[in-house]
């Protein structure tokens, strides 16, 4: 059995000032003890609240896995009204953390299985961005949920050995950042296996574009001693996931745009810095993805390298 | 990697333009005749000119903004031509067009402030100071310390001018790139709308003389006698109408403004306004035959056209990326500022400066013709610097009266000859980069679709939007304005600035050079009628009163 986290305790506690009445709904942000329980919530959601401390993450909560556990055995396609309830209040908790109301958010699946050492279910199951109001987000939770039985994240368990009757899925809810430059790092080079580089690939606008490989970005190499930059390749950079009014879209990044540096030099830097410092925090080579807005460095995800050899 | 230089080969030189190089060294230049900027023969002393302080400066401009090219300047059988070479071997041209690249990109924020708070004040010290020297008093030795300084000072006016242009020109030639990138299914022409209704000194001089018409048209005595009496007369007719004097103070503070300019920009013999002011009056018969409609009343539409253009990409790109935002609101503001810089720098350089130097010289041509060295004063523009300062130098001393005629006589037997558009080497298409692109753009350089003569379909450039039919004027002295009625189609080889009155009267412009990045295009799309640039063979196949319709969306003419 998983330890239930109370929220009436953890209002007081995180000082988000949430009450709720479904005392039994398992919902958590991120800098709540106990909200980098893997097994609770997921491994994204447990990894997102051990970041923390390393860097500035978006706020957010989430769902816990026993939550999809109930809605499952309920057998019910809809969300039950506690959960929902309890969703829309932390929601509200969210806006007034960021002081933005209707504040957009991602939703992310958080599936206990994925994130652990070795594997990486990376953009395997569906993931909502920029959904704006509580109702949105409840529903994105639900689809999150149906997302499990998505056919490419069960080709990826049955290859990894994984069972795939026993997942289990949480839920992560978090500010979407609009990210003006997004950034994946990786504190040692996944392309040569080399523990002396770090690898940055970058382009212009919200992740989805350098996560998902639909597009060549820059490509930087840094000296992980000195931090030296050894080589920079900038990219194509075809396009660029911008937002639009209900959600994201893939445009073309602009011609004059293609051949400039995504990043500064400056901010090469301070990436590397960043990986390396997770690398040693963590003890193991990490593989990090960034979003620079309004000149803000934020962390949005840390993960082992799975391939390095 | 650079791609492996293509091998040279010689353009073929054509048998009635037998070239004797000066240098044999500039046989091997890519050479340009330069037809927009100075489509006929040009003297010698404006070869002289253009080619020595002037081509200095414009190497230094080319340097100041850190451009691993340079530009010369030559004058082959009487004819402007110029070529953009590198100053850096091949090996080096990679590493030289980052860091050319880098400070373009620099420049591009800077040149506007630059231009207003900087470079204006500047010319405008150099003009003042040009305007307060009594040339007629000058002693021979203050004469030439002031020529000396004068020659320097053209220098750096040619500096200053290319310092600002490149990045005036390249500006709004990325912003079309960006704009119709960003915007789906845009075109050039869409973009240029973003950069329209930007006033600039063209304008400003059209609206005066648009101004002056209408005092005429209150006026029945002066109405008569600029609708009865031949251009030459207007003013000795006016002198003698009570009315008609206090129309000439008018004309007189309207040159007092605007007459430092004269027909062309590389030439030095025309007269400037302020001279002769028979294209001032022209200008006025036209506009006095034309409608009462101011033609810049419709222009505060194209200002509300464009702050709508801009609102509705600003609010498409609202959620793009801030740095996609900056780069938009960047290019567009430096972009306007370029199509402004565009016709104010001609007004304080190209067309002041020459009319600042030209009167110095004039002054030499005085005292030249008064010791009989040369025939008259204007005979001074068949003669070269150097010979002028040595003549001058040794108390106006020798006969160069031969050496005029010699010189005239080549004028006159290339003044019927073509010249070839290239001489020289060809090297292939330049490198892709902005500049080049730039320059593409403001030349006419781009491939357009091949003429169809015989179906008299003729193609060039698309300057300025709209359509329009009418009878064909083919103009190619700016003297010769007076028979354009209102609504006609000017038909010519480029337009100047000093141009700009022409297209309140014009219902359409095709010209032979240019590209939409041109004043040509710029002026036509601020006055609101299609232009036809580039398209190279319209004053050689289009007849005067032909009927023609002009595509200015396509850049395509239509014979009918």
């Amino acid at each position: 059995m998983h330890p239930q986290i109370l929220l009436g305790s953890l209002s007081e506690s995180s000082g988000k000032q949430r009450e709720s009445k479904w005392l039994a709904v398992t919902l958590s942000f991120f800098d709540d003890p106990g909200a980098d329980n893997v097994d609770m919530f997921g491994g994204k959601a447990a990894s997102l609240a051990k970041l923390g401390s390393a860097g500035r993450i978006p706020p957010g909560f989430s769902l816990s896995v026993d939550e999809f556990k109930k809605w499952v055995e309920n057998g019910s396609e809809e969300m039950p009204a506690d959960v929902t309830a309890e969703i829309t209040q932390a929601y509200a908790a969210l806006e007034r953390i960021c002081s933005v109301i209707d504040v957009p958010v991602a939703v992310r699946s958080s599936a206990v299985d994925e994130d652990g050492i070795g594997e990486s279910f990376a953009g395997l199951h569906d993931t909502f961005l920029n959904v704006v109001g509580a109702e949105a987000v409840v529903e994105a939770v639900i689809k999150c949920w149906r997302s499990l039985g998505n056919e490419q994240a069960i080709e990826y368990r049955k290859n990894n050995g994984l069972e795939i009757d026993s997942a289990a899925m949480g839920v992560v809810v978090q500010q979407l950042v609009f990210a003006d430059v997004s950034a994946v790092a990786f504190s040692a080079n996944p392309v040569n296996n080399s523990r002396d580089e770090v690898l940055i690939n970058a382009n212009y606008g919200l992740g989805e574009a350098v996560v998902s490989g639909l597009t060549t970005p820059d490509s930087i190499v840094i000296d992980r001693n000195d931090l030296s930059q050894q080589a920079v390749t900038i990219g194509a950079k075809e396009t660029m996931t911008v937002r639009t009014e209900d959600g994201t879209a893939e445009k073309p990044v602009p011609r004059i745009m293609q051949g400039m540096a995504v990043l500064t030099e400056e901010q090469a830097t301070e990436i590397a810095e960043l990986v390396v410092n997770l690398e040693i925090h963590n003890g193991w080579p990490v593989d990090v993805e960034l979003a620079i807005h309004d000149s803000q460095l934020y962390l949005l995800q840390c993960r082992p390298i799975t391939t390095l050899k | 990697m650079t791609a492996p230089h293509p091998e040279p080969t010689v353009v073929p030189i054509p048998d009635n333009f037998p070239v004797t190089w000066d240098d044999p060294a500039d046989s091997h230049l890519p050479l340009m005749q330069d037809r927009m900027h100075a489509p006929n023969p040009i003297t010698p002393l404006s070869g002289w000119l253009v080619a020595g302080h002037g081509g200095d400066g414009i190497i230094a401009g080319f340097a100041a903004v850190k451009q691993p090219v340079k530009m010369l300047i030559r004058r082959i059988n009487t004819y402007y031509f110029n070529a953009i070479v590198p100053i850096v071997p091949p090996e080096q041209m990679e590493e030289a067009g980052h860091q050319a690249e880098a400070a373009m990109k620099a420049a591009i924020p800077t040149f506007a402030g630059r231009w207003d708070s900087e470079w204006l004040p500047e010319l405008r010290g150099y003009h003042k100071k040009w305007d307060a020297f009594d040339l007629a008093a000058a002693s021979t030795e203050e004469l030439l310390a002031h020529l000396d300084w004068s020659l320097e000072t053209f220098k750096r006016l040619w500096t200053i001018h290319f310092e600002v242009m490149l990045p005036a020109l390249v500006a709004p030639s990325l912003f079309l790139d960006l704009y119709t990138d960003l915007v789906e299914g845009t075109t050039q022409m869409d973009a240029y709308k973003l950069m329209q209704g930007i006033d600039n000194n063209s304008l400003r001089s059209g609206d005066d003389l648009w101004v002056l018409s209408r005092t005429a048209a209150g006026s029945d005595e002066i109405k008569a006698i600029l609708s009865n009496t031949a251009s030459g007369d207007v003013m000795a007719a006016l002198e003698a109408s009570n009315e008609g004097k206090s129309f000439i103070d008018e004309i007189n503070g309207y040159l007092q403004t605007w007459g430092n300019r004269s027909d062309t920009i590389i030439e030095l013999g025309d007269p400037s306004w302020v001279e002769d002011p028979s294209i001032l009056i022209d200008n006025l018969k036209a506009y006095l035959k034309g409608s009462n409609e101011n033609p810049r009343d419709k222009w505060t539409d194209l200002v509300a056209e464009r702050e709508r253009l801009v609102s509705e990409a600003q609010e498409l790109i609202s959620g793009y990326p801030e740095p996609v935002k900056q780069q938009f609101a960047g290019m567009l503001a430096a972009g306007q500022a370029g199509q402004r810089i565009n016709e104010d720098h001609n007004w304080w350089i190209d067309q002041q400066g020459n009319h600042q130097v030209r009167h110095v010289f004039l002054e030499f041509g005085n005292r030249l013709a008064k010791d009989g060295v040369i025939l008259t004063r204007d005979d001074v523009f068949m003669l070269t610097g150097d010979e002028i300062i040595e003549s001058a130098k040794s108390g106006f001393n020798g006969d160069l009266r031969s050496v005029v005629i010699e010189r005239q006589a080549e004028m006159d037997k290339w003044a019927d000859v073509p010249a070839p558009a290239w001489l020289g080497m060809d090297y292939g298409p330049p490198p892709p980069n902005p500049l080049v692109s730039a320059l593409g753009r403001f030349f006419g350089w781009d491939p357009v679709p091949e003429s169809d003569v015989e179906s008299g379909i003729l193609r060039g450039t698309a300057g300025s939007a709209g359509k329009v039919t009418g009878t064909a004027r083919v103009i190619i002295r700016l003297a010769d304005a007076g028979r354009l009625n209102k609504g006609d189609i000017l038909v010519t080889s480029t337009t100047s600035p000093p141009w700009t009155p022409l297209f309140a009267t014009a219902g359409a412009i095709v010209t032979d050079t240019g590209g939409a990045l041109n004043h040509c295009s710029i002026v036509a799309r601020e006055y609101e009628i299609p232009a036809a640039v580039g398209v190279s063979m319209a004053t050689a196949v289009i007849k005067d009163g032909d009927q023609i319709e002009v595509d200015g969306d396509t850049g395509t003419v239509r014979i009918l």
